[in-house]
């Protein structure tokens, strides 16, 4: 079998904040918070929590399940723009935490959005090149730290959180070809600096330009999405799924009317779950389709777009969809 | 001209919010149409591509463009300048 994914575990801090609470507290309106960034709850990590915590979270949930592969993970790649210290790497911190052995090779990715779906086919390749039966992709984000409070823009839209995907060669979902792309002209979109440019001493904070983000998402993505499934030989209206970045449900909405599939019940939406989780939010909303991708054969197309600006696309075939797809391998 | 203008941005406002059956020229997208911040991106992405212009974050700000009487004669001078 090729290599996919076997396993999606998430960790969602304790610490919280409801839309009501972003209403009273930050003045919102509750129907955009609600309706149109479609966020109900966003989550906190707490003061002491780092990235490499909220790591570590989604990992255990996996052993608890496999002990046995404390023994066996040959590769762990930490997707973060959040990292626990600019040096060293994150996956390092992560290997330690877990007490993992010394055998494995361990490195981050600094990518946003499109994380997920990048680091899906890094470490596909990585483990297939050197020939490895378990590897470890996680995506795991504080953004609370690098908000402004008094950003609009950014203060109910992010949500802290982790996700582990475990591959290895017995997947359920396995990924087929991707595309990939990045405007760079685009980089001052969504970016970490000081608020004041000419004092650049002080404090870094995200700063997000909605209308440079929406005009990526409504003219880069449908192309990309298109290409993807051009490159994978499948239409449309043959996918069983589309889970895009959860970025908000206007984003999600925007997507779908150019792509010409406006409230398709196919599109995946848990944004009032979980809000925007960054490079979780693709892996989290698998999960929440997890008992279907175990028992059906489907085609679910994923797309991660975001900070960079850089976007990623591919096809995941359940085990079930891909044999019959591929006959017997 | 300003007549195809208003009509254009009418139908963009429509499509954006279908609820709104009334657009003049002494509206305001925000006070009087009741767009929010995300309807105002999506109503300046396809102003733009609908009349082949740049609108920049400042040009918005300065020449006050969410008042329709504003947006037209911003039009019209962009439109005639290309």
């Amino acid at each position: 079998m090729p290599v996919g994914i076997e396993m999606i575990e998430y960790f969602l801090p304790a610490r919280s904040i409801t839309s009501e609470e972003l209403a009273v507290n930050f003045g919102f309106d509750p129907f955009f918070v609600e309706e149109k960034i479609g966020v109900k709850k966003l989550y906190i990590a707490g003061d002491d929590e780092n990235t490499s915590d909220l790591a570590v979270r989604a990992v255990e949930k996996i052993f608890i399940k496999k002990p046995e592969l404390k023994d066996k993970i040959r590769v762990i790649a930490v997707c973060t723009q959040t990292p626990d210290y600019q040096l060293p790497h994150t996956s390092a911190i992560v290997q330690k935490k877990l007490g993992l052995g010394n055998g494995i090779a361990c490195f981050d990715l600094g990518l946003g959005c499109s994380g997920f779906v990048y680091g899906l086919s890094v470490v596909k390749s990585f483990m297939e090149d050197n020939n490895f039966d378990y590897g470890l992709l996680i995506t795991a984000e504080t953004y609370s730290k690098i908000i402004d409070v008094k950003d609009k823009n950014t203060k109910a839209l992010f949500s802290d959180a982790s996700a582990a995907t475990l591959l290895s060669r017995e997947p359920y979902l396995i990924p087929q070809k991707f595309t990939f792309g990045t405007n760079g002209d685009g980089y001052e979109s969504l970016i970490l600096r000081p608020k004041n440019m000419t004092k650049p001493q002080e404090a870094n904070y995200l700063y997000m330009d909605g209308r440079g983000i929406f005009e990526f998402v409504a003219t880069i993505i449908p192309e990309d999405l298109r290409r993807c499934l051009e490159i994978n030989h499948l239409r449309d209206d043959e996918i069983d799924y589309f889970v895009f970045h959860q970025a908000s449900n206007f984003m999600i909405d925007t997507l779908s009317k150019k792509m010409g599939i406006p409230n398709d019940k196919r599109i995946i939406k848990c944004l009032d779950r979980f809000g925007n989780t960054v490079s979780s939010s693709i892996p989290i909303a698998i999960d929440t389709i997890s008992d279907d991708c175990k028992n059906k054969r489907l085609k679910i197309l994923i797309s991660g777009f975001g900070v960079g600006l850089s976007w990623a696309s591919t096809m995941l075939f359940t085990k079930r969809g891909y044999e019959n797809v591929r006959g017997n391998y | 001209m300003s007549g195809e203008i208003i009509k254009r941005l009418h139908q963009i406002v429509k499509e954006i919010k279908p609820s709104i059956n009334a657009l003049n020229e002494n509206s305001n997208l925000s006070k009087d149409l009741g767009l929010d911040s995300l309807d105002t991106i999506s109503f300046f992405f396809e102003v733009e591509k609908a009349f082949n212009i740049k609108m920049s974050e400042s040009d918005i700000a300065e020449n006050k463009l969410l008042n329709i009487d504003k947006l037209i004669k911003y039009i019209e001078k962009r439109v005639d300048n290309i």
